[in-house]
């Protein structure tokens, strides 16, 4: 089973959701951005130099 | 005018050829549509059928007045403007092309598309809050590690212009493409929601010293530029 989570940007802040508020209108409480987080693990561990800026880049903003 | 800056993340991604393709896209909306290279290899002219000896450019001129004779009409329409065979040309002078261009007596729907030198940093071009600058980049480890690197750059400057990646060259059959894409496309907030197919048309095409629309209108790659160019007219009416 799929684990949709989330979106979870490391670095800036994605702006689809302002976009479909700005669009559609509502409360942006109403969107969810849907990702596939494992699938998203799994590509960062299968590749070294991935996991290692992923790495990175959990320590610079943690 | 809706300027568009269009450069690679790195060197050798095919920004002269997306800005050659792309141009012949947009022109069949029937507006106004101007390249301009602000490459050194002063090659976006050979996709537009201007002759292999011309070499000359805005870069062998002081002023950009004079340059006003160097801008040539391909046989679609579009207005293109070589770099030219100045070796000397000094970053400052490109970012003085790029602001003489705004004086350029085109209405509001026209569109300006810049071939940047991948080598130039985006602080140089005098950026501006309309502006969409598309950075090129290829599904491989390395251009991974450069859109971080980006990414972070952004986050930390005053950017105020539209900044988009968009994937070019994309190779379907590669599993580690595809994983890639599929990352940046869940965790990327400036990645454009389709690539350029890689597809043997855009080098044909070139061959035939033209671009993919005319040479094969029903290709993938055509198909292609047309989901850049619709994509494109929906960020510049945003």
């Amino acid at each position: 089973m799929n684990n949709l989570t989330s979106k979870n940007s490391q670095t800036l802040t994605s702006s689809d959701i302002e976009n479909l508020t700005l669009r559609f209108g509502g409360k942006s409480d109403d969107y969810i951005e849907i990702v596939n987080k494992q699938q998203n693990n799994n590509t960062i561990n299968k590749y070294a130099l991935l996991k290692e800026i992923n790495n990175e880049l959990n320590t610079y903003t943690s | 005018m809706q300027r568009v800056f269009i450069k690679g993340i790195k060197g050798g991604l095919g920004s002269t050829s997306v800005v050659a393709n792309l141009a012949c896209v947009l022109k069949k909306s029937d507006v106004d549509v101007v390249a301009i290279d602000l490459d050194a290899k002063s090659d976006l002219g050979l996709h537009f059928g201007l002759p292999w000896k011309y070499t000359k450019g805005w870069s062998n001129e002081v002023h950009f007045e004079d340059a006003l004779t160097h801008f040539h009409q391909d046989n679609d329409g579009i207005i293109f403007l070589p770099f030219g065979d100045n070796d000397d040309t000094s970053t400052d002078n490109i970012t003085k092309t790029v602001n003489k261009c705004k004086n350029l007596n085109y209405n509001n729907e026209a569109w300006i598309l810049f071939d940047c030198p991948s080598h130039i940093n985006l602080s140089h071009y005098p950026l501006e809050k309309d502006d969409i600058v598309i950075e090129l980049v290829n599904c491989d480890a390395i251009c991974h590690s450069l859109i971080y690197r980006r990414l972070q750059k952004l986050k930390n400057s005053d950017t105020n212009w539209k900044h988009y990646f968009l994937v070019n060259r994309y190779n379907s059959a590669s599993t580690l493409e595809f994983d890639l894409f599929s990352l940046w496309q869940s965790t990327l907030p400036l990645m454009a929601p389709f690539f350029i197919n890689s597809d043997e048309v855009i080098k044909e095409s070139t061959a035939y010293r033209n671009v993919a629309l005319n040479c094969a209108p029903y290709s993938v790659a055509n198909d292609d530029f047309e989901t850049l160019a619709g994509w494109l007219v929906s960020k510049a009416t945003l």
